[in-house]
């Protein structure tokens, strides 16, 4: 059958309702043909732009904790174990948590701010406090504080890529059987943790 | 050349309706449906979740802009027309068929929410399946989002909905800049 300009101008305007449109369409359908599916579509996009970030918690957020150890007299060169007091969970016990999301390997370091805990005059060895870890192995905290303090020691240096670690740290105490004068002895530990 | 210039005067007659209206030609003694994701006038939106200070995997959900979407049917008349389901769903595009990339990296669609709200249906509209809150599966077409009937023949008759994206934040991710599409997809069965 021989197009007719009517049948011409159906077609075009049949033609340019069923051409897609980004965002918004329209399509028909014959109301008596019941068995057809018409169908449009529309497409919505989405971005998601996610920083490069760091963290890194040790104890409560936002203050520096106190981890104390108060032996007894009875206790004094005796090497008993002290449990601490004081840190975000008590008992001398802080969270650990370590998050990072770029591409290099990270690292987890601590380092004493003072050669040794002193009371300005006297001094204790580092070492005689013990630190127990449970949770992540990967940021488990070295059995014992070093003495030395001029160079960080390393915790953990294989944090590569995307992780997200969290651990526990409970401090604890020991004279190993030495005679301390009797004084208050204080120092601080500094973390730090890094990510290229 | 009268179908073609009736055709238009029908276009101008739905002008005056709210929300469709000028996605919707009539052709013939059809049925259309309409399909309104974001703004008009083929602009395709984009959703945008960008974190700010807040960490990285906390949880706390981070979200975007309001999308609004509508579907809507124009019941030319007859009471099988008026019996004709309109269905939305949405899929992932085949590029992002697993979910937002960046590169070799991946955050799964699951991790995408949605609230809903300013929810209007015309007069004559029966609702079968209302806009609700939901999330993205894994994989594959979302269950039907939104359906509806004309309640009559001759009706035109619409539901539109504020689409509230979120971003979940369920997980560390690797920093990068990560999209995908979503194919919204209206249906009359």
């Amino acid at each position: 059958m021989k197009p007719t300009a009517r049948s011409i101008a159906a077609a075009l305007v049949l033609a340019l309702c069923a051409l897609p449109t980004p965002g918004w369409g329209f399509s028909t359908v014959s109301a008596t043909n019941v068995g057809n599916v018409a169908t449009l579509t529309a497409n919505l996009n989405f971005s998601l732009v996610v920083p490069r970030f760091l963290l890194l918690r040790v104890g409560s957020i936002g203050v520096i904790d106190s981890i104390s150890f108060n032996p007894t007299a009875a206790q004094v060169g005796t090497g008993a174990v002290i449990a601490g007091t004081g840190g975000d969970l008590g008992g001398g016990a802080v969270t650990v948590l370590a998050q990072g999301n770029s591409t290099g390997t990270g690292s987890l370091v601590y380092q004493t701010t003072t050669a040794a805990l002193t009371d300005g005059t006297q001094t204790i060895a580092w070492s005689t406090i013990q630190v127990a870890s449970a949770g992540s192995a990967t940021i488990a905290h070295p059995a014992a504080l070093s003495n030395a303090s001029a160079t960080p020691v390393t915790i953990s240096s294989g944090l590569a890529g995307v992780f997200n670690l969290s651990a526990t740290w409970t401090y604890s105490w020991s004279d190993g059987g030495t005679v301390n004068p009797a004084s208050s002895y204080s120092g601080r530990v500094a973390y730090s943790l890094s990510q290229p | 050349m009268r179908l073609l210039s009736a055709g238009f005067a029908v276009i101008a007659a739905l002008a005056s309706q709210p929300a469709l209206a000028q996605t919707l030609a009539l052709v013939g003694a059809g049925n259309q449906i309409g399909l309104l994701v974001g703004s008009t006038g083929g602009t395709v939106d984009t959703v945008n979740f960008n974190f700010s200070s807040q960490p990285v995997g906390t949880a706390v959900p981070q979200s975007g802009a309001a999308i609004p979407i509508e579907i809507a049917l124009f019941s030319k008349g007859g009471a099988a027309s008026a019996a004709r389901v309109v269905s939305l769903t949405a899929s992932p595009a085949v590029a992002s068929a697993s979910g937002l990339t960046s590169g070799a990296n991946v955050v799964p669609w699951t991790e995408i929410s949605w609230t809903v709200a300013s929810i209007v249906s015309s007069v004559g509209t029966t609702t079968v399946i209302g806009p609700a809150a939901g999330s993205f599966p894994a994989t594959g077409p979302t269950t039907t989002l939104i359906s509806l009937q004309c309640t009559t023949p001759s009706t035109y008759c619409y539901v539109h909905a504020d689409y509230t994206f979120s971003y979940k934040n369920t997980n560390v991710v690797p920093a990068g800049t990560y999209t995908g599409v979503i194919v919204y997809t209206v249906s009359m069965l």
